[in-house]
């Protein structure tokens, strides 16, 4: 990946007005407007523009190829944009590096559970923590009594949060030895250790068994109700329709439509896109 | 204890505490951190031309017969520091330039690169160390300490190389252990993953490939001051695979498992072969360890990939309260 | 001028080398996503095959065939009897450049035990050196560059036009979908080691022709400059690969004459340092994203 360099792009003159709350107040904690990216020539997505209110939770959907994935992992800084911008609370952060977008707040998923696998599971959830200072080197060597407390707490927050996950029997297991169900829960209460301002769940039910499914729909439908901003890529669509409001329906590589998941299905163009009833 | 045996004693000890601290380094990036540094062999290199430089003293003085950079007649301790120093400061030039502008399947290659044209240059340049005779008579460290035994000296030498282990063992358990160590370890098992929870997995190799390289560059100080010769030989590109052969046997992200895989893969084989029934045509003995080296390698990341002794399983103490701010 | 030219010549009998073995090196990389470190080894072995026939009063170029062959069927057993396992025994990208690279360690050092340190020639002569346009080459030059333009024509045409080689461009880009689509991907796998193997009993061979005397480390430390050449031209291509082996070949002769001879594989690298800072994915392939090994 080419290095990106951290900082703001000054936003179009159009759309400044906008971006600064010019004439109307922006409680969105996600606006991504007119984003673009080509792969030789191929447009994946091709002037996508939506915002996501703050505390609510987005459904992305689309058919295969549609670009979802593409829109996450430029939002994520994963993926570097052709053009377009993306505001997070109103901030530029398109292009940015997916280590300095993590650090504004913007935790994801990805489609295949990422889990560190040798390390044990409440190693991976103390890795949600936010960076802290107890992580650097220097601190390896002074001041360990400093950290040791911090550290303990963070474990006990850790155990806590295993134990609802239902996970408390695996704390000590290698993340690589669950199934993938379980790495799925492992990865997403990684990311509320993080209390990130914005989660991006790529595919969360992707290698998810039956008996799982619904533990994690549960827990998503938690983080919806705690207030937590949500962009969910999905494509069960039962899962987006009891828990998303708004849905965005994109369709080679662009916006087709966006509003509840009833008027969605209803719409025709929608239907035709997706080839399914 | 007669001369030679102590003479011998001595020898295995010396390098066993290089090689050890040595295959530390090398666990520090590859074990810990995953990072296949496959010009390692330089970094020991560096260390040990540094501190032959920092103790010979100009090249003019001894005759001319030996041309190199510098020179200066700096008393121990000081040509070890310097040696410590000069790895990690090459470490850093070759990982800011490797680690950071290049995609990580290529970073390997270009190491192995590095390492061959380090090699090259240094024996076609004889104004730097001498070219391929390599420099020679490198005084005894401690001819300092007037009064005491030829043999004396080199059993405090040799103190000295136990105690720095130790040391040196303490520094790695230290960040082993830590949560710098848990974000170490986690660039190894999914660098994205890590980078999407906001750290840098490039700013975390850049570091463990400058601290690995300062303990190669000390290495190969403590091995020059008790040999006494450092020629080009000796560090062929190859030669890194030694010490990774040690650290993938002895245990990887195991400070104690590299430990033993450092002495059993780096002396104890050098030494069994001498015992073996294959004649003494030391052609033949250096190929036998090698055959050695690379069979015990195969063997390891087929039937034991985590070494003899593995990396501890990292558990937290259940604890009923935090303590009271 | 006319030292500028004889160089060049020279550059032409180094890229036709770094051809024959950088188009083998990168056939089988591209097939396999193996970094086969014991490419060198193979090259070697074949090189002291073609010695042993040579010596018993065979025709070098006999020798080298059957070396050549020879260099394909030890490939073909080394992936099957090595590497295959070791891929299917779960070992990944990284883990996968240790056990090639234990595989060279151990080749080099037994053939080396066998043979010992000395140093050998081939009972080739080199014929008369030919002067044309201020070129300075001799038969056995001439021959060898023929025997790369023939290698590397071959390969392309195989990769374009016959069905194996269209199947082996279709793992290359895409293991699982080749799979999927029903090739028959042991049996084209096992044929990419046969062809690497065969090219770098070739190269081999022809290196040590070249070199005039060799001895049991000149294959692996050729390894290293062809592995830049691959790189240069984009791991992966074989158009890549000749491009990658003209650049580097040329350079370094072209160097070597003007500047210092002792110096002149630092000139490949630093060539192989520069294309890779400016474009990371070498002259030729499109950027690969990260891929599984095949065995």
């Amino acid at each position: 990946m080419l290095r990106r360099e951290r900082g703001r792009e000054p936003a179009p003159r159009a759309d400044r007005d906008r971006a600064e709350g010019g004439g109307r107040p922006t409680s969105d904690m996600l606006v991504v407007n007119d984003l673009a990216r080509a792969y030789g020539g191929v447009r994946a997505v091709d002037g996508v523009s939506f915002s996501v209110p703050a505390g609510s939770m987005a459904g992305l959907i689309g058919p295969n190829g549609a670009g979802k994935s593409t829109v996450l992992g430029m939002i994520a800084g994963a993926i570097r944009p052709d053009r377009g911008e993306i505001l997070l609370a109103g901030e530029g952060i398109a292009g940015w590096s997916p280590v300095s977008v993590a650090r504004r707040g913007v935790i994801r998923t990805f489609q295949t559970a990422s889990v560190f696998a040798r390390m044990t599971v409440l190693e991976n959830v103390l890795l949600g923590v936010p960076p802290w200072h107890g992580e650097r080197l220097r601190s390896a060597f002074v001041g360990r009594s400093a950290w040791r407390r911090e550290e303990a707490a963070q474990v006990k927050q850790a155990r806590e949060l295993l134990e609802r996950l239902d996970l408390g029997a695996h704390a000590d297991a290698y993340a690589g030895e669950l199934s993938g169900g379980q790495k799925r829960l492992v990865e997403i209460g990684r990311a509320m250790m993080a209390q990130p301002r914005l989660l991006l769940l790529d595919e969360p039910m992707a290698g998810v068994s039956r008996t799982l499914a619904a533990p994690i729909e549960a827990l998503i439908e938690e983080l919806r109700d705690g207030g937590m901003t949500v962009v969910l890529v999905e494509h069960e669509l039962g899962l987006v329709e009891r828990l998303c409001s708004p849905v965005i329906v994109l369709a080679q590589g662009r916006v087709l439509m966006q509003g509840e998941m009833a008027q969605l299905r209803a719409d025709p163009e929608v239907r035709r896109a997706y080839l399914v009833g | 204890m007669s001369a030679a045996t102590q003479y011998y004693t001595i020898t295995i000890v010396v390098y066993v505490c290089a090689n050890v601290i040595a295959a530390w380094g090398l666990d520090l990036q590859f074990g810990v951190t995953g990072v296949l540094n496959f010009a390692f062999i330089i970094f020991q290199a560096v260390g040990a031309y540094t501190a032959g430089v920092l103790s010979l003293g100009p090249s003019s003085s001894s005759g001319g017969f030996q041309t190199y950079l510098f020179g200066a007649n700096l008393p121990f301790p000081l040509p070890i520091i310097g040696a410590t120093l000069a790895g990690g400061a090459l470490a850093a030039v070759v990982g800011l330039i490797t680690l950071r502008r290049l995609r990580s399947d290529y970073q390997a290659m270009v190491m192995l690169v590095v390492s061959v044209v380090a090699t090259i240059v240094v024996t076609a340049e004889t104004g730097l160390f001498n070219g391929a005779a390599g420099l020679s008579l490198i005084p005894n460290p401690m001819q300092g300490i007037a009064g005491l035994s030829r043999q004396t000296q080199s059993w405090i030498f040799t103190a000295f190389c136990v105690a720095l282990m130790i040391a040196i063992g303490a520094v790695m358990y230290a960040i082993v252990y830590s949560p710098h160590g848990r974000v170490l370890r986690a660039v190894r098992e999914n660098e994205h993953a890590l980078e999407a929870l906001g750290r840098s997995a490039t700013r975390a190799r850049i570091e463990v490939f400058v601290i690995g390289g300062a303990l190669a560059g000390l290495s190969g100080a403590l091995l020059v001051e008790f040999i006494g010769a450092w020629a080009p030989n000796g560090w062929l590109y190859p030669e890194t695979f030694v010490f990774f052969t040690a650290v993938i046997v002895g245990g990887r992200g195991s400070v104690a498992g590299v430990a033993i895989g450092a002495a059993l893969i780096g002396v104890g084989i050098q030494q069994a072969v001498q015992y073996m029934p294959i004649g003494s045509d030391p052609t033949v003995l250096a190929a036998v360890e090698w055959i050695i080296t690379g069979a015990l390698t195969l063997v390891f990341l087929w039937a034991r990939p985590q070494g003899l002794l593995p990396e501890r399983r990292r558990r937290f103490a259940r604890s009923v309260d935090v303590a009271p701010r | 001028m006319q030292v500028f030219v004889s160089a060049v010549g020279f550059g032409l009998v180094t890229a036709a080398l770094l051809a024959i073995c950088a188009v083998g090196f990168t056939l089988q990389f591209s097939v396999t996503n193996v970094l086969n470190l014991a490419f060198g080894s193979v090259m070697t072995g074949s090189g002291f095959i073609a010695y042993g026939l040579n010596i018993g009063g065979m025709n070098i170029w006999l020798a080298m065939v059957i070396a050549a062959l020879c260099g394909g069927v030890i490939s073909v057993l080394m992936n099957s009897l090595l590497y295959g396992p070791f891929i299917r025994h779960g070992t990944n990208l990284f883990g996968m450049v240790i056990v090639t690279i234990s595989t060279a360690v151990i080749s080099d050092h037994v053939i080396e035990a066998a043979v010992g340190p000395s140093f050998f020639s081939y009972n080739a002569p080199s014929g008369r050196a030919l002067h044309f346009l201020d070129f300075l080459l001799t038969r056995q030059d001439l021959t060898i560059i023929g025997i790369a333009v023939a290698v590397t024509f071959a390969t392309q045409l195989a990769l374009q036009r016959t069905r194996v080689g269209k199947s082996m461009r279709g793992l290359s880009v895409n293991a699982s979908l080749a799979r999927a689509c029903g090739i028959p991907t042991r049996r084209i796998v096992a044929l990419a080691w046969f062809a690497s193997g065969v090219m770098a009993g070739l190269g081999g061979v022809a290196l040590f022709i070249e070199t005039s005397t060799f001895s049991a480390t000149t294959g692996s430390d050729f390894l290293i400059v062809t592995i830049a050449a691959a790189v240069v031209g984009g791991i992966g291509s074989a158009r890549g690969a000749v491009l990658g082996a003209l650049v580097i070949g040329i350079v370094t002769e072209v160097g070597a004459a003007y500047w210092d001879p002792q110096l002149k594989d630092v000139l490949a690298f630093a060539v192989l340092i520069v294309v890779l800072l400016v474009r990371p994915q070498g002259l030729f392939s499109q950027l690969a994203t990260e891929r599984a090994v095949v065995g």
